[in-house]
């Protein structure tokens, strides 16, 4: 089973529609090749770090085989993608989807930057990440019961949800959560400063 | 057998089994938690069981939850995991004419049937193929490898470069820790918690889990989409005709599902749609298909947890996954200590035997959990998004920490869960990345054990006999499309030119 895409099909198999030719679109940005290559470059410096493997006089596969195979697959995956990328953008064919801006946009640097983070998803998506890191950040030294409601009910309350039932969904969730692995389970989650029973 | 019967049916067994699949319920119906996401979150509750407590709450859940995604998909159109897309089609539009109940009874002793065939097919071919895998080297354990990464790449939905991407981004992070053969750190950055590797359960957590919680949040229609309470009217009885009218579907769907679910990368609802396809070419009445008709109800759901047994094959033989869920019972048997593979049939013949028992009893079960699962399918789509939202993420975080109570796991998952949203973003599927973190060990060891056997000489890869074919079998994979394509333009081009 496929985990991914699951929007798309959500989006395109209506009653009407052929199952077996699902339209095609593909989305591309200029990010994703830069990033590739950056990471196949990296692998291949810290690949190029590692030992060498020598049996016998002979030079034979060692540690730094497999990733600096990859490295190289990753650096030309990268410029294969970013061919793409500006094949996509000069035929400016519907079929391609850029992240940000319409084939027929032309956008600069700086107001792609501008529209990504003017973005309602993408603010939330930065929101959540943020709150789940202090969440870490804290739950060593405030525990889990009262790191885990505070968590939960700030997510709530951004996510729309009432106040009422948010406090009430918070608390339930995390004393559930709390009897599952610590009474069930024996995991000892963290207790914090607080000394709270989980 | 009485024994084992015995031994399945104890308590400490049959409950968390059975709250397994009362879970996989409520993961499959509950549309953006899917049948993986249910198996991802099982597997740190179940580490501290017995392994045969732990992979009957998995094959519990898995099976449940593939049904339960037929449930919104009958209802909503929407489908509560992507094996359920195809169920959309002629479910909805039973519900639409008012037999919602109909449609999804149907579809749960359709789905029965579907995961009976497939484990009677798992039960019969299995062990023989085990028998065939004892003879294979390194050669052919790197080649089967690779071939599963290049399947899962190719069937996934969209593009098959970005595929091969996401498996080689897996690869690469399964270098991280301590080389396989000469024990020396890699990629650890001297941090002490990466030398046993990238931890294979946060990793899935959060690509699996938090990354599609991120799709979510990112989308404000997704929050407010309404769900919907109705009362369902259910009737065996009635059913029971149908399915017996169309028993030819079910036999073919069955056994398309269990071959396409058994074909490394390739999942239940590719299974599903090549089914329904079938059905629909076969049928006697194909202009029925897509308004409400009974055979194309019967055959994606047929198949879709038909093709979750077939994917057990290549699991339990090679121990190479078929899917994203058997990748994650491949990494949870290694967790429990178990080497899924063709010696688990002579070493551990007895668990394999319970596997087998647990898949049977489980289709059974099923009847009983589905038809709770479709009366209480109103009061859970009554659960808001944001609640589900939440559950997810406090269960991702805790699951992630389970483990070794350590909150850098939980650093782990949320780094996986943005790469996964971003990945996906652009299209990259998931599938392959996780198998490529599962295999890449397999494969890097036995391309490195076969290249020092050989002093570094590659051809013996290619001249043992399976080697060869499998390689070849990887090279039409990979080349067989654009090759073909590349024949079709030139004939067409001569064609025109005479």
């Amino acid at each position: 089973m496929n985990d991914d895409h699951q929007n798309q099909n959500e989006e395109h198999q209506g009653p009407n529609h052929s199952p077996t030719s699902p339209p095609e679109t593909r989305k591309y940005s200029l990010n994703f090749p830069i990033l590739l290559f950056l990471l196949g470059v990296t692998t291949l410096l810290f690949a190029s770090q590692l030992p060498v493997f020598i049996q016998r006089g002979q030079r034979l596969p060692g540690p730094q085989y497999f990733p600096t195979m990859l490295g190289v697959f990753l650096c030309i995956a990268g410029v294969v993608e970013l061919a793409r990328y500006l094949n996509c953008r000069r035929k400016r064919s519907p079929g391609c989807v850029d992240q940000v801006s319409a084939p027929s946009e032309k956008l600069g640097f700086g107001a792609r930057i501008e529209r990504v983070a003017k973005n309602w998803g993408n603010q939330s998506v930065a929101l959540l990440l943020v709150s789940l890191l202090i969440f870490v950040l804290v739950l060593p030294s405030l525990g889990f019961v009262l790191t885990g409601v505070l968590f939960s009910l700030v997510m709530l309350l951004r996510l729309n949800a009432k106040p009422l039932p948010a406090v009430l969904l918070s608390v339930v969730l995390v004393v559930i959560i709390a009897f599952i692995f610590v009474s069930a389970f024996r995991v000892p989650l963290p207790r914090g400063i607080l000394s709270l029973p989980f | 057998m009485v024994e084992l019967f015995v031994q399945v049916m104890h308590p400490s067994i049959l409950f968390p089994w059975f709250l397994a699949m009362l879970f996989g319920i409520f993961a499959g119906a509950t549309p953006g938690l899917t049948a993986t996401m249910a198996t991802a979150l099982i597997v740190p509750i179940s580490y501290y069981m017995p392994p045969l407590a732990g992979l009957a709450m998995i094959i519990g859940a898995t099976f449940t939850a593939i049904f339960a995604g037929d449930i919104p998909a009958t209802f909503l159109r929407i489908p509560g995991t992507p094996a359920s897309s195809a169920a959309t089609l002629d479910g909805y539009q039973l519900t639409l004419q008012g037999k919602g109940g109909y449609a999804l009874t149907l579809d749960l002793i359709c789905s029965a049937l579907g995961g009976l065939i497939g484990v009677g097919i798992l039960i019969f071919v299995a062990p023989p193929l085990a028998q065939l895998a004892l003879r294979f080297s390194s050669a052919e354990y790197f080649w089967l490898g690779l071939f599963g990464l290049s399947m899962s790449a190719v069937v996934s939905k969209g593009n098959t470069f970005r595929g091969i991407i996401a498996a080689s981004i897996g690869l690469l992070v399964s270098t991280v820790g301590m080389d396989v053969t000469t024990g020396h750190p890699r990629f650890t950055f001297g941090q002490i918690e990466l030398l046993s590797g990238i931890g294979f359960i946060p990793a899935m957590i959060g690509l699996f889990g938090l990354s599609e919680v991120l799709k979510l949040v990112s989308n404000r229609d997704a929050l407010r989409q309404p769900s919907i309470a109705s009362a369902v009217k259910i009737s065996l009885r009635g059913a029971f005709p149908v399915v017996w009218r169309n028993k030819l579907t079910v036999l073919r769907s069955g056994g398309i599902g269990t071959v396409i679910g058994a074909l490394p990368g390739a999942g239940a609802d590719i299974a599903a749609w090549v089914s329904y396809g079938i059905a629909k070419k076969l049928s006697r009445n194909p202009e029925k298909f897509g308004t409400g008709s009974d055979e194309g109800v019967i055959a994606p759901t047929s198949a879709n947890n038909a093709g979750l047994a077939g994917a057990w094959i290549p699991a339990l033989v090679f121990g190479v996954p078929g899917d994203s869920i058997t990748a994650i019972v491949v990494g949870a048997m290694l967790m429990y200590g178990l080497r899924p593979g063709p010696l688990i049939f002579e070493q551990s013949r007895e668990l394999v035997n319970g596997i087998f028992l647990i898949a049977v009893l489980t289709q059974f079960m099923l009847i009983g959990v589905g038809l709770l699962g479709i009366k209480a399918f109103g009061r859970i789509l009554q659960l808001p998004r944001n609640a589900v939202i939440v559950i997810v993420l406090m269960f991702s975080v805790v699951g992630s920490f389970a483990l070794q109570n350590s909150v850098f796991d939980i650093y782990i998952m949320i780094a996986f869960g943005i790469i996964g949203f971003y990945l996906e973003k652009n299209d990259v599927p998931l599938p392959p990345l996780i198998l490529g973190l599962i295999l890449g060990p397999m494969v890097e060891r036995n391309l490195r054990v076969g290249l020092v056997r050989t002093q570094g000489d590659f051809l013996p890869f290619l001249t043992r006999p399976v080697s060869s074919v499998l390689a070849i079998a990887l090279f039409i994979t990979l080349f067989g499309g654009p090759i073909l394509r590349l024949l079709r333009g030139l004939l067409s081009r001569y064609a025109k030119k005479s």
